[in-house]
């Protein structure tokens, strides 16, 4: 008998697998910061009188309009995110069950896709505008119209683009309260509106707040918006003073107090998350009955969901549409089936690998949540407030370091020449995007196994279940819609991305977002109208998958 | 007869810091055991242990005669066949109640499965509730589903941590009794954690009273509220008070309520300065008694008052006393001792 | 084999054959500041006619700048081509380029258009007049990029960000002639004539003098052109109502820029990097350019096409390029010194 168990044990066996696993983690972690260490490394490098000329001249329009887009992005996605989650999730009317997967729609349009269409229809020289001045006989000057391209015009397009993120997270987390809550609150004579502020809204608050922590901070990384637009923010600036004054130490310098911004963020969303554990309401539900609204109520609901719906896709996808076949000179051929392959090939990949980096980090942080394993998940993450090409150089510098240093190597000891490995081939590419976007599927992941208790694992392993079997039997049935999601926001994030691919990408390997951006960028929108179109296209499917796999898995993710 | 777990000179530690110091005890097959104590006193530590969730870093722990811990070597929980159920039941949101309650049965058929199930939810009077899911029960109901998914597969023993403690009180304590019921019928090897010691008394056969990591006591509820073996456990099992006294020749023991003779649980020796417990039952209302003392806090308990009464020396005692004798605050009343089992402890100084 | 593994195993393999795929072929590979779309078909026609490959990655000048800088001699690249000359003075400071001594692209690029050592050679030029409403200004109140800061002008012009590199080697161009403070001054004076705070691209300056909001737009001719051929039929319109006005004739002349190439230090295929650039500049790629991309071409021999020739001829500042490279820090921080946004 002793000698089976000593077979079964593994001596100390535990211990091992605690350093392997966080050692890993930390390793993992510090691998994917290296891009993100090399630019807080400028921190330390003298960038010389650079700074007083930044501050003399440009620094406080940086802040102040980074500040105030942050601001107005924050207003426009809070508004249209909660109102069309609350709508649709605890409300009925007539196109509910439509509304409810097409308000996600918008993410799929990338930010500076939505900023060119708005410009071509609003613009002075558009049609809304000249048919305004044929019809009413106006000039210049006679009227006022607002103006798109301004810095609310920015906070607008980012906001109808980003809603989405809150939309997601608050709509789940409305879902997954229980009704009870919001009975007892209109037992106490609260009506609809008052129990919506003062019991939902406060109940889904962490759901809320990270959502809008995942909008703000691709508000900071945003370039091709705000460079269109002409509004001076930190991202612009960064590029001005590295390639315009050519003076990287300062951009780079600029770029680490983004992140500083980024790291407030992260703290306060990590601060609303931690105090989530203390919203959890009865573990009893019933099935939702959703308010029945009157038919005044109800055209209001309309109006709103198919507000946000319109100005966020139907209105610049139809935009891109009418160009694509009016005055496109530019065609469908075999070469576009190869940059959609292509894009599907890298966006699929590297959410898959995403995927399965956050479940193999977070359950490290799971296990063996020691504090240099937190910390390093935690930096992990940081990719993804910091614009693409910063990122993208960041990734460069490194692995061409590597590559070099190995062939000088090689050609030492052996005498031939390696060239570069990783250089230029999809791995960098890949490198890249993980660097990004990891924050988006760690959230996620984290997110959905932080309902998994670890009562649930010790339940199983009592009754018998090994390490493995717990995964397939409890973890992954109870994950689904997480995994899901994680995969599907990864995966339209990295179909829109747009410089990190632009600089990374082999020889003779183009994307649909590095097509419209090429045609765009050399202000012919119309040409760029086919690939913003199949980018849209592409990216409605997984849009649709998610909002599917959010509305079922309430089931599974409410007890 | 074989031990169903036996428990010897067990430690845990985090760390630096030893959260249970060379714990004994063991169960015969179909008894049902508790281990009770403030929390932080170990008692969920050393359940983790027996599970195989913590290892040893002293002594030894045997299911059904197996050694299955001990330091530097832990059978992995899914190979000791214990049943576990916990504080908060973790039932899997994702499974109805059947395939919650079937999830540790392997090797079986679907039919088998689905009988024992079916057996099982019948015992607990959840017969028909196969198809639901766990956020469509009630609390109670989430418990016995709990229960039942961890007698399931038949283990060696079941451990109940803290199972109650989630439910409203009046809840607790039918269940306590249901269960106790249902382990007893299907003969279930059990111990439960608890800090509630009504939950003790109506669940257990035998209690093991935990104190900073120390097991102070392993005895029938009955006799730890009557002879406990110390201090910690005389405070923590029922009400009661201390009084000073002197330990005299021949088994005498004086006090300021009268000298009497008592056969002494614990060992005394002769002109020792000792405490002496008084349970409020020891102290009899006789106005006919010497002893006067002053009520200075009463409480009404239905059938009978709970008296404070003062001692000249300023020390407190309790006293039950029926409730048609009702006596105001600051009156004074006769009382005098009654002690079947006197336990005195020496005084520490 | 799992999928997770199987996918390591793709993703592995494709690494490891990207970069050996294309041995023992010809080939030239090009990290280039041009969009694909202007440039592929000249490729197409190199491959073709030299049965050469060329392999493509196309991104913005400064990324593809510092990539090549960072791969160091490991770097694939064997041309680099940017659409500004100081991007090309950059790279030569940087060390990444190589001296081509190749007589028949000594001989068809006038010397003011390459490098004197041979380290880059231009392409096309990119010229960037004064554009003014037809009937609205009249041609003789212009006279050079200087007389726009009269106060005259006053609400009247439109032209886009300073973050933009057209109008960064402008103002470089204008510090070579007057100096750093003479031309601060004349930054401050024009950014009071703005119509309206600097948004968009060049065509978005076209339009919005179109349309009425300014009679002057200073924009790069081929987005004239490019205007001008469009299937858009309101870009048309708004392109016709425009007119272009050479400044500075006088003088130094009307500023442009080049488009350009430079052989890489690691060129592994220096000869077929060569054969591409004298491609370049043959006669039918030099019409092709400027017939399709509406830039004027580096060759004077050859004809700059119909729409461009009716624009007249002209004087171009003959500044050397390297110059617009090194000013161009000097540039940007003068237009934050004057608020050009």
């Amino acid at each position: 008998m002793q000698e089976a168990v000593e077979k079964t044990i593994s001596p100390s066996g535990i211990s091992h697998r605690v350093n392997a696993w966080g050692i890993s983690v930390v390793a993992i972690a510090l691998l994917l910061s290296v891009p993100v260490l090399l630019v807080l490394s400028y921190l330390f490098e003298p960038a010389g009188e650079v700074w007083r000329h930044l501050a003399d001249t440009v620094l406080q329009d940086y802040v102040s309009n980074s500040l105030l887009l942050m601001v107005g992005v924050a207003i426009g996605v809070l508004m249209l995110g909660v109102s069309t989650a609350w709508l649709t999730s605890m409300c009925q009317f007539p196109g509910r069950a439509l509304f409810e997967w097409a308000l996600l729609l918008p993410m799929a349009i990338p930010a500076y896709i939505i900023a060119y269409t708005y410009t071509g229809l609003f613009d002075f020289a558009g049609p809304v505008q000249t048919l305004l001045r044929d019809w009413t006989g106006w000039s210049y000057g006679d009227y006022w119209f607002p103006e798109i391209r301004s810095l609310e015009g920015a906070a607008l397009m980012l906001s109808l683009v980003l809603y989405p993120y809150v939309y997601l997270l608050t709509r789940a987390a409305f879902l997954s309260q229980s009704i009870c809550v919001l009975d007892v609150s209109r037992t106490l004579g609260n009506g609809p509106w008052r129990t919506f502020f003062s019991v939902a809204l406060p109940l889904a608050r962490p759901a809320i707040v990270a959502g809008l922590s995942l909008a703000l901070m691709e508000t900071l990384a945003d370039y091709g918006t705000v460079q269109y637009f002409g509004v001076s923010t930190f991202t612009t600036g960064i590029f001005r003073t590295w390639f315009g004054l050519n003076n990287a130490a300062a951009a780079a310098q600029l770029s680490a107090l983004l992140l500083l911004v980024v790291f407030a963020l992260i703290i306060i969303e990590k601060g609303s998350r931690r105090h989530a554990r203390y919203h959890h309401t009865t573990q009893r539900h019933q099935t939702l009955t959703r308010f029945q609204l009157n038919w005044k109520q109800s055209s209001m609901a309309f109006l709103i969901c198919m507000g946000a719906l319109f100005f966020g896709f139907l209105l610049p996808a139809g935009q891109l549409l009418w160009w694509a076949l009016t005055t496109a000179e530019e065609s469908l051929d075999g070469r576009f089936l190869s940059l959609i392959t292509h894009s599907l090939l890298l966006a699929g990949g590297a959410s898959l690998l995403a995927l399965l980096l956050a479940l193999f980090l977070s359950y490290g942080k799971r296990l063996y949540g020691s504090w240099p394993v937190q910390l390093s998940v935690r930096v992990a993450g940081m990719g993804y407030a910091i614009p693409g090409t910063v990122i993208a150089v960041g990734v460069v510098i490194p692995f061409a370091a590597f590559d070099n240093a190995l062939d000088g190597w090689v050609r030492e000891q052996f005498g031939w020449s390696t060239g570069l490995l990783f250089s230029g081939t999809l791995v960098a590419l890949l490198f890249a995007y993980l660097v990004r976007f990891l924050a988006v599927s760690l959230q996620t992941v984290e997110a959905g196994l932080g309902k998994i208790r670890p009562t649930m694992d010790e339940v199983a392993r009592s009754l018998g279940t090994g390490s493995g079997e717990i995964v397939s039997r409890v973890h992954i049935p109870m994950l689904k819609g997480s995994l899901m999601t994680a995969l599907l926001l990864v995966f339209v994030d990295v179909l829109k991305e747009l410089p990190a691919t632009l600089i990374l990408r082999p020889f003779n390997y183009n994307t649909l977002a590095v097509r419209a951006y090429e045609l765009a960028s050399d202000e012919r929108l119309a040409d760029a109208s086919y690939a913003a179109l199949t980018i849209v296209l592409v990216g409605i499917l997984p849009v649709v998958l998610l909002s599917r796999s959010i509305t079922r898995s309430r089931h599974a993710e409410t007890a | 007869m074989q031990k169903q777990l036996e428990v010897k000179h067990a430690s845990v530690s985090y760390g630096k810091q030893e959260v249970v110091r060379g714990v004994s005890f063991d169960l015969e097959q179909g008894d049902i055991g508790c281990l009770l104590g403030p929390s932080g006193c170990g008692k969920t530590s050393l359940l983790r242990a027996i599970a195989g969730f913590e290892p040893l870093t002293g002594g030894e722990i045997l299911l059904h005669g197996r050694s299955v811990s001990h330091p530097g070597a832990t059978l992995a929980p899914e190979k000791r066949r214990v049943g576990m159920v916990f504080q908060d039941f973790a039932l899997y949101p994702h499974l109805t109640v059947e395939q919650n309650v079937a999830f540790g049965l392997r090797g079986q058929s679907g039919k088998q499965r689905h009988g024992r199930a079916a057996e099982l939810l019948d015992l607990v009077g959840l017969a028909g509730l196969q198809k639901k899911y766990p956020h469509q029960l009630s609390g109670g109901q989430q418990q016995r589903v709990a229960l039942i998914r961890a007698m399931a597969p038949r283990p060696d023993i079941l451990l109940l941590d803290e199972p109650f403690s989630g439910l409203d009180v009046e809840l607790r304590e039918q269940l306590a009794r249901e269960v106790r019921e249902i382990l007893k019928r299907e003969s279930v090897t059990a111990i439960l954690v608890t800090h509630d010691q009504l939950e003790a008394f109506a669940l257990a056969d035998a209690i093991g009273v935990l104190g900073e990591g120390r097991l102070r006591q392993w005895d029938a509820g009955y006799d730890l509220y009557h002879t406990p073996q110390d201090r910690f456990v005389a405070d923590f099992i029922g009400q009661g008070a201390m009084i000073p006294g002197r330990v005299l020749a021949g088994g005498h023991v004086e006090t300021a309520l009268g000298s009497f003779k008592g056969l002494f649980v614990n060992e005394v020796s002769q002109g020792q300065a000792v405490e002496l417990l008084l349970r409020p039952d020891d102290v009899i209302h006789d106005d006919a008694s010497k002893f006067q003392l002053e009520v200075v806090e009463k409480v009404f308990q239905g059938a009978e008052y709970l008296y404070t009464l003062l001692l000249d020396d300023g020390s407190e005692i309790l006293c039950l006393v029926q409730s048609h004798h009702d006596h105001a605050i600051g009156e004074k009343i006769g009382v005098r001792l009654h002690i079947d089992h006197p336990v005195a402890y020496p005084l520490e100084n | 084999m799992s999928f997770p593994s199987k996918l390591t195993y793709l993703l592995l393999s494709l690494c490891l054959l990207a970069p050996t795929l294309a041995l023992g072929m010809e080939e030239v590979n090009l990290y280039s500041a041009r969009k694909e779309k202007l440039i592929k078909p000249v490729l197409d026609q190199f491959t073709e006619e030299t049965g050469i490959t060329v392999n493509l990655v196309t991104g913005k000048a400064d990324a593809l700048l510092q990539r090549l800088q960072s791969e160091g001699r490991n770097s694939p690249a064997d041309l680099l081509i940017t659409t500004d000359a100081g991007r090309l003075h950059r790279a030569k400071r940087a060390g990444v380029t190589q001296a081509v001594d190749s007589s028949v692209l000594n001989e068809l690029v006038p010397a003011s258009f390459r490098d004197p050592e041979g380290h880059w050679y231009g392409l096309s030029l990119r010229a960037r007049p004064i554009l003014y409403v037809k009937g609205k200004v009249e041609p003789s109140t212009l006279s050079s990029y200087e007389s726009l800061a009269d106060p005259g002008w006053k609400g009247n012009i439109c032209i886009r960000s300073s973050n933009n590199i057209y109008n960064q080697s402008l103002v470089a161009s204008m510090i070579a002639a007057n100096g750093v403070e003479a031309t601060e001054q004349w930054a401050s004076a024009l950014v009071k004539n703005f119509a309206r705070p600097p948004k968009g691209g060049d065509r978005d300056q076209i339009k919005a003098a179109a349309a009425g909001i300014c009679d002057i737009a200073i924009a790069n001719t081929y987005y004239l052109a490019g205007m001008l051929t469009s299937k858009d039929a309101a870009q048309r319109e708004a392109a016709e109502k425009m007119a272009v006005y050479w400044p500075n004739q006088q003088a130094r002349g009307a500023h442009f820029n080049i488009s350009g190439a430079s052989v890489t230090l690691a060129a592994k295929n220096r000869e077929n990097a060569i054969r591409l650039l004298e491609y370049l500049v043959s006669k039918d790629s030099q019409a092709w350019y400027a017939k399709t991309n509406g830039e004027y071409p580096v060759r004077s021999d050859v004809e700059p096409g119909d729409l461009l020739k009716s624009w007249g001829e002209f004087k171009m500042d003959t500044l050397n390029m390297g110059r617009l490279g090194e000013l161009n820090p000097d540039a940007v921080r003068l237009m934050d010194r004057a608020g050009w946004k």
